[in-house]
C-alpha cells in the first residue's frame, strides 16, 4: 500500500487532466495546421475580397466627391 | 447671400469630411477589419486553448478538488428509501469520474468566458472613456473581438465536446471492471455463504468496517464505486484495496456495530452461526466442548483441520480438551454476562468455514424477558436444543429406589422444564420475526451414558429419538419443534471424551447435521442423520 502526502491529489486525477491537455493540444495542433494548409488560399481569398471592396469604393465612391 | 455662402461652405466641409471618413472605413478599415477577423479567430481559439490547458494544469484559474472532507460533509443523510442513514460516507478520495471531471471541464468553460469577459469589459471602459478611445473601441478593437469571441468559444466548445466524448469512453472503461468486481465480490462471498459474524454483539453484516493502516479511519463501505474502482485512495493518502475480499487480505474486518474486530476470515468464508439452548444444567457447554472435540479429530481424519484463529476461543477449546479428557464436570457457564461465540475455522481443502458456536447460560432461557439479548438466536442458520433426559418426569419416575438416585445426583438433572424453555425461546424467534421454517433445529438428547444404566421402559436408541420422546411425554415438544423448524432431526447423545463423530451418539452430529444444513459437509454422509425423519414416520404411520 503506498502512500501520499495527506491532501494531495490522486495521480489518477493528473493522469485524466493530461489526456483532457491532449485533447485541447490537438485541438490546437489541428488549428495550426489548417491555418498553415490553408494560408496561402486564405491570403489570396483576402486579397480579392479586400480589392473587391476598394474597387467598388473606387467604381462609385469618387463619383459622390 | 453671405450666409448662404457660408452655409454652403459648411454643408461642403461636412460632406467632404463625411465622405473622406467613409473613403477611409472602405479603402483602408473595412480590409483591415477584414484581414483581422481572419486572424482574430483562430487567435481566439488558441487563446481557450491556452486558457484550457492552464485551467487543467492549475497555472491558473484552477478548478476546484472534491476532497475526502468534502465527500464526508456532502454524505447524504437518508437513504434512497429515506431511511436515515447511521454514517456518513467515507472519507476517500472520489473517483474522477465521480464528478471531478465535470468540474474541471465546467472550469475549462468558465475561464475561457472569464477571459473573453474581461476583454469586454476592457473595451467597455473605452466606450466609455471620451471620444478619443470610443470611436477605436468601437469600430475597431469591438468588431476584432466578437471575432476572438467566437474563436475561443467554437474552440471551448470543441474541446469540451471532445473531452466529454473522452471521458465518455474512459469513464465507461472505468466503470465496466468496477461493476465487475463489486458483482464478483458480491457473488463470491454469496456462494460461499460469507458474513461477517461479531462473536461480541452478534452482529451479522455482508459489510465490515475496515481501518486504514495509514490513519486509522473507519472505511464502512470499501466496495468497489465512487470512491474508487479497483482501488481506492483514503484521505490519508494511503492506497487501499476495493471489495471485502481483496481488504481483508490487507486489515482484519471489524464489526460496523460495535466495532470490535471480527474473527480473522469473517465475510470472506462460509460463516456459520449455531447456538445451544436449554435449561440450566442440561449439558450444553459439554456438548459444545465434546462436539468440537469430536468434529476436530474427524476433520483431521478426513485431511482437513480445525483449528481457532482468536486466543480466547483457542484456550476455551484447550481448557475443554483438558477437562473432557481427565472426565471433569464442566463448570456452569456464567448467568452474570452474555457469551462470547466460541469459532473453530474448518478448513477442508480448499473450503474453510468459520463455526461460531454460542453457549449461554441456561437462565436467560428460563425466560422471554431474558431472552431479548440473545441476537444470536435471530442469526443463526440453526439451532441445537438440548434436553437432559433427566430433567423428564417420565424418566425421573422409573428410576428405582436403590441405584436410581445415585445415578440422578451424578447426571446432576437440568432445572426446568424442557418444553418450556423450547417454547420461550421459540415464542423469542417468532417476535424477532425470525423465519424458523427456513432453519434446522437439532435436538439433542444428552447424557446418554448414565442413562444406560436405567432400566427404562422404552430404551433410547439413535434413530428412534423422536419416538422416545413422544413415549416420554414430550409429543407436543416434538409436534410443536416440527411445526415451527423446516426441518427437525433428533440424536442421542453421550459427551464421553474419544467418541468418535461417526458414532451414532456422538456430540458432534447435531453440530454436523446443522453444518451441513449451513452449507458445509464436514464429512461424506455428515448431513444425515440416524433418527428417523418425522414425516417418514408419520407416512409409516
Amino acid at each position: 500500500m503506498s502512500a501520499r502526502k495527506p491532501g494531495a491529489v490522486p495521480g489518477s486525477y493528473w493522469g485524466y487532466r493530461a489526456v483532457l491537455i491532449t485533447v485541447a493540444s490537438i485541438v490546437l495542433l489541428t488549428l495550426a495546421y489548417g491555418i498553415a494548409a490553408g494560408a496561402s488560399d486564405t491570403w489570396d481569398r483576402l486579397q480579392v475580397m479586400t480589392q473587391a471592396v476598394q474597387n467598388t469604393w473606387t467604381g462609385w465612391g469618387w463619383s459622390l466627391f | 447671400v453671405p450666409y448662404l455662402l457660408g452655409f454652403l461652405a459648411v454643408a461642403v466641409g461636412i460632406y467632404i469630411g463625411v465622405w473622406l471618413i467613409v473613403a477611409g472605413f472602405m479603402l483602408y478599415l473595412l480590409p483591415a477589419l477584414l484581414i483581422g477577423a481572419v486572424v482574430a479567430v483562430p487567435a481566439g481559439a488558441a487563446l481557450a486553448v491556452v486558457v484550457a490547458i492552464l485551467t487543467l494544469t492549475g497555472l491558473s484559474a484552477a478548478p476546484g478538488v472534491i476532497s475526502p472532507e468534502d465527500v464526508v460533509a456532502a454524505s447524504p443523510r437518508t437513504s434512497r428509501g429515506g431511511v436515515p442513514k447511521a454514517f456518513p460516507r467515507d472519507r476517500a478520495w472520489p473517483s474522477y469520474f465521480a464528478g471531478q471531471a465535470t468540474i474541471d471541464l465546467a472550469q475549462v468553460w468558465r475561464a475561457t468566458s472569464a477571459v473573453l469577459t474581461d476583454g469586454w469589459r476592457w473595451i467597455g471602459r473605452g466606450v466609455t472613456g471620451g471620444w478619443a478611445l470610443a470611436i477605436p473601441a468601437l469600430v475597431v478593437a469591438s468588431p476584432l473581438w466578437i471575432c476572438v469571441s467566437v474563436g475561443a468559444y467554437a474552440a471551448a466548445g470543441l474541446i469540451l465536446t471532445a473531452g466529454v466524448l473522452i471521458m465518455l469512453v474512459l469513464g465507461v472503461c472505468w466503470m465496466a471492471p468496477t461493476v465487475l468486481f463489486r458483482g464478483l465480490d458480491r457473488l463470491i462471498r454469496k456462494l460461499r455463504r460469507a458474513s461477517g459474524s461479531c462473536p461480541f454483539c452478534y452482529h451479522v453484516t455482508e459489510l465490515p468496517t475496515f481501518t486504514c493502516p495509514g490513519c486509522g479511519w473507519r472505511h464502512r463501505d470499501v466496495r468497489p464505486g465512487r470512491l474508487g474502482g479497483l482501488w481506492r485512495r483514503c484521505g490519508c493518502g494511503t492506497l487501499l484495496p476495493t471489495t471485502v475480499l481483496r481488504m481483508a487480505h490487507k486489515t482484519q474486518p471489524q464489526c460496523p456495530r460495535c466495532e470490535s474486530l471480527l474473527r480473522d476470515g469473517g465475510a470472506v468464508v462460509t460463516d456459520i452461526r449455531l447456538p445451544v439452548f436449554g435449561p440450566v444444567s442440561a449439558g450444553k457447554t459439554r456438548l459444545v466442548y465434546t462436539g468440537l472435540l469430536g468434529l476436530r479429530d474427524q476433520v483431521s481424519a478426513g485431511g482437513g483441520v480445525l483449528d481457532f484463529v482468536d486466543e480466547e476461543s483457542q484456550q476455551t477449546f484447550e481448557h475443554a480438551v483438558a477437562l473432557v479428557g481427565a472426565g471433569g464436570d464442566t463448570v456452569k457457564t456464567p448467568a452474570d454476562g452474555l457469551p462470547h461465540a466460541i469459532t473453530a475455522r474448518v478448513t477442508l481443502g480448499r473450503r474453510r468455514a468459520l463455526l461460531h458456536m454460542f453457549d449461554a447460560a441456561g437462565e436467560f432461557y428460563a425466560d422471554r424477558d431474558d431472552n431479548s439479548d440473545l441476537e444470536f438466536l435471530d442469526h443463526a442458520q440453526g439451532l441445537v436444543f438440548v434436553i437432559d433426559p433427566f430433567s423428564i418426569a417420565w424418566v425421573r419416575d422409573q428410576i428405582g429406589r436403590s441405584s436410581g438416585p445415585d445415578i440422578v445426583r451424578m447426571a446432576n438433572p437440568a432445572h426446568g422444564d424442557p418444553e418450556g424453555i423450547y417454547h420461550v425461546t421459540a415464542r423469542r424467534l417468532r417476535d424477532y420475526g425470525v423465519a424458523t421454517r427456513k432453519r434446522r433445529l437439532a435436538v439433542a438428547v444428552v447424557k446418554a451414558d448414565p442413562l444406560d444404566r436405567l432400566p427404562l421402559a422404552s430404551p433410547l436408541d439413535a434413530g428412534h429419538v423422536r419416538q422416545w420422546l413422544v413415549d416420554a411425554g414430550l409429543d407436543n415438544l416434538v409436534l410443536s419443534a416440527e411445526r415451527d423448524f423446516g426441518e427437525v432431526a433428533y440424536f442421542v447423545t453421550a459427551s464421553l471424551a474419544g467418541t468418535r463423530a461417526t458414532d451414532a451418539r456422538s456430540p458432534a452430529r447435531p453440530v454436523a447435521w446443522l453444518c451441513a444444513g449451513a452449507g458445509l459437509e464436514l464429512w461424506p454422509g455428515s448431513g444425515a442423520t440416524a433418527d428417523v425423519p418425522a414425516q417418514e414416520e408419520e407416512e409409516s404411520v
